[in-house]
């Protein structure tokens, strides 16, 4: 037997290991259904008081990458609301969708950025819905840099 | 509770932490997308005609060039070509790897064995690619790595190999090739990963480091237009700890924000970041600690015909030459001069920085540190305005003005500021989708700071010319992306 005082630590640190395991789970086993937006939602717009999610918020890319991005379009009480309408503006380039309204509460596209620039620099893309627009900050770097 | 239950408990979560992510390996779709294999890469060809002097081989190569009195005037083609392939099993897990051919030079003077930013080539052969027949042309390992989504924790995951890394500050720290590994984390409004970095090990090259580096980085969307970032980097040097008895480091501690705003004129972006740093025996070159700061300010604003924007930077400098701050009478004391390990700037003016005509080649930058590039402003820190402007003229061309005016924020040996004026104009012609050409010049006026300045040397280290040249540059660039 030995006394409990130095166990503390092993203690706190097999709690730590099962809250680990049980917060870690959930969202793993999510991972095969599908994404979920998450993060923040802006609104509500006016005059239809509707929330809007756009992921992902942050994007670094090569110039000749062309990375998706979606915007949600949900009610108060967070059910998606179909056949809104949403806008994007590029400062650069092209954001292509197939549609400029929301089929399942979602509507997706894919940015490219301008032709023939490989210059660093940062782009972003307007995404509104009504009178809510919600800014997307895209990082264009040579395509050997990462971050 | 005695040990035994203790050990018992810990043993029993190992083994549940490894069968549940067994089971969640086992559940991954990672099958049906084996075949997929992605291809790309760029092919360039550049020509540079300009009358920049070359500095240091040792440390900065062509990069780090400087104006002399009556330069000669050197003109050289050079090719390149780089490719990677991308295999990606599933959405979770790719592997990555890109080479590249060249910079392979056709006229000018490469010296042998270094290739265009002057660092020594051990294998490239006897020749550089550029002579007839065309013998040994080299091809060099660009970056390998794996990436892989880490289990458990949805948005978490692992990068480790060769691959680039940049800071987000202008590539003002930090910004090349590196072996290493990262965590990457990327959920909802949060994007943050951890960056450890092993630098070459061993003295093949005189201009790398045994050195370990330490980054962490995250950026928050705070509001719909807004976003803020927040950067430590750690750098320990170990490759001079011989050298002065102690270990060397520096660190860095830097934020930015990035937002957009709305005007009469039409959205503006702004952009600000301030990064301070502290050190102590920097590249072995002093025994004295530094302690600096670096700030930046700029806001582009697009209008119906163009885009146009300014940046201010100032970064902080003592006062001072190099030969006073390294072995001299300054060398032991704390310095006000903020120092980086890259010291390049992107979308900056051609010379003064990377500029976008020929992207690497002549110019001021240096990515080996103060004293053989003076994008930073060597010692004497820097005050730098810059104007900038794209114009679209034509559905497929644009034209591109830059102006700068460059000055020490500390005052040289001979208690100079001025360093000079910049003016650049650059088109762009986009011939087909992918494949574009840009071509243009820069021309840097020359103030008294270069006078009589012993930094401005080939070394950092000889008497200055009297009469510094003002220093001209003219680039063409043909260049195809593809994948």
């Amino acid at each position: 037997m030995i006394s409990g005082k130095p166990l503390l630590p092993c203690v706190a640190g097999v709690l730590v290991c099962l809250g680990w395991l049980a917060w870690s789970v959930a969202p793993g086993a999510s991972q095969g259904r599908g994404s979920q937006i998450s993060g923040q939602r802006y609104g509500p717009t006016t005059p239809s008081g509707y929330y809007v999610r756009v992921e992902p918020r942050a994007v670094t890319m090569a110039h000749t990458q062309r990375p998706q991005l979606t915007v949600a379009v949900e009610n108060a009480a967070g059910q998606p609301v179909e056949d809104v309408l949403v806008t994007f503006t590029p400062s650069e380039g092209t954001f292509t969708t197939s549609s400029g309204r929301t089929r399942g509460g979602t509507v997706v596209g894919t940015f490219a950025a301008a032709p023939g620039s490989d210059s660093p620099r940062t782009a972003f893309l307007v995404a509104a819905v009504e009178d809510v627009e919600v800014t997307v900050f895209i990082d264009i770097v040579p395509a050997v840099f990462g971050r | 509770m005695t040990a035994g239950k203790a050990y018992l408990i810990v043993v029993l979560c190992l083994v549940l932490g490894l069968l549940v992510s067994q089971a969640w390996g086992q559940n991954l779709s990672v099958f049906p997308k084996e075949e997929i294999l992605l291809v790309g890469g760029d092919f360039r060809l550049r020509s540079v005609t300009s009358n920049m002097a070359g500095a240091n081989l040792l440390g900065g190569g062509e990069s780090g060039g400087f104006p002399t009195q009556d330069g000669a005037t050197k003109a050289f083609f050079d090719t390149r070509l780089r490719l990677y392939w991308d295999f990606r099993p599933s959405d979770l897990l790719r592997v990555h790897y890109r080479m590249e051919i060249g910079d392979v030079r056709f006229g000018g003077g490469t010296e042998n064995g270094s290739d265009v930013t002057g660092n020594l080539v051990p294998v490239i052969g006897p020749g550089s690619g550029g002579g007839v027949g065309a013998d040994g042309v080299n091809v060099e390992t660009k970056n390998i790595f794996l990436e892989f989504a880490m289990p458990f924790l949805q948005g978490l995951s692992f990068r480790g190999g060769i691959f680039g890394y940049g800071d987000r500050y202008d590539f003002n720290i930090i910004a090349d090739d590196f072996a290493g590994f990262q965590l990457l984390y990327k959920r909802g409004d949060v994007e943050a990963h951890f960056v450890y970095l092993k630098f070459f090990e061993g003295a093949t090259r005189d201009n790398a480091d045994d050195s370990h580096w330490f980054g962490i980085d995250g950026q928050l969307q705070i509001s719909e237009a807004t976003r803020a970032a927040a950067t430590f980097y750690y750098w320990l040097d170990q490759e001079h700890r011989g050298t002065l008895g102690f270990t060397p480091f520096q660190y860095w501690l830097a934020s930015e924000v990035t937002s957009r705003l709305t005007s009469g004129l039409g959205p503006i972006q702004v952009k600000g970041y301030a990064i301070y740093n502290h050190g102590e025996g920097y590249f072995g070159r002093r025994q004295g600690t530094n302690s600096g700061a670096n700030v930046s300010l700029s806001g582009d604003v697009s209008l119906s015909f163009g885009t146009v924007g300014l940046q201010v930077q100032y970064i902080t400098g003592e006062r001072g030459s190099k030969l006073q701050l390294e072995g001299g009478s300054k060398d032991t004391k704390n310095i006000g001069a903020w120092l980086g390990y890259f010291n390049r700037m992107y979308q900056g003016p051609e010379i003064i920085s990377l500029g976008p005509i020929i992207d690497v080649g002549d110019g001021f930058s240096s990515k080996w540190g103060t004293g053989n590039g003076f994008y930073n402003g060597d010692y004497n820190g820097r005050v730098l305005f810059i104007a900038r402007s794209a114009f679209p003229v034509l559905p497929s061309v644009s034209l591109h003005a830059v102006g700068a005016y460059d000055r020490a924020a500390a005052s040289n040996a001979n208690g100079h500021y001025n360093r000079g004026v910049e003016f650049d104009l650059w088109a762009q012609w986009n011939i087909f989708p992918k494949l574009w050409f840009r071509f243009g010049g820069g021309y840097y006026i020359t103030g008294d700071w270069w006078k009589n300045n012993s930094d401005a040397s080939f070394d950092g280290r000889r008497p200055g010319v009297p009469h510094p040249d003002n220093i001209w540059q003219f680039g063409t660039r043909l260049q195809y992306d593809f994948g």
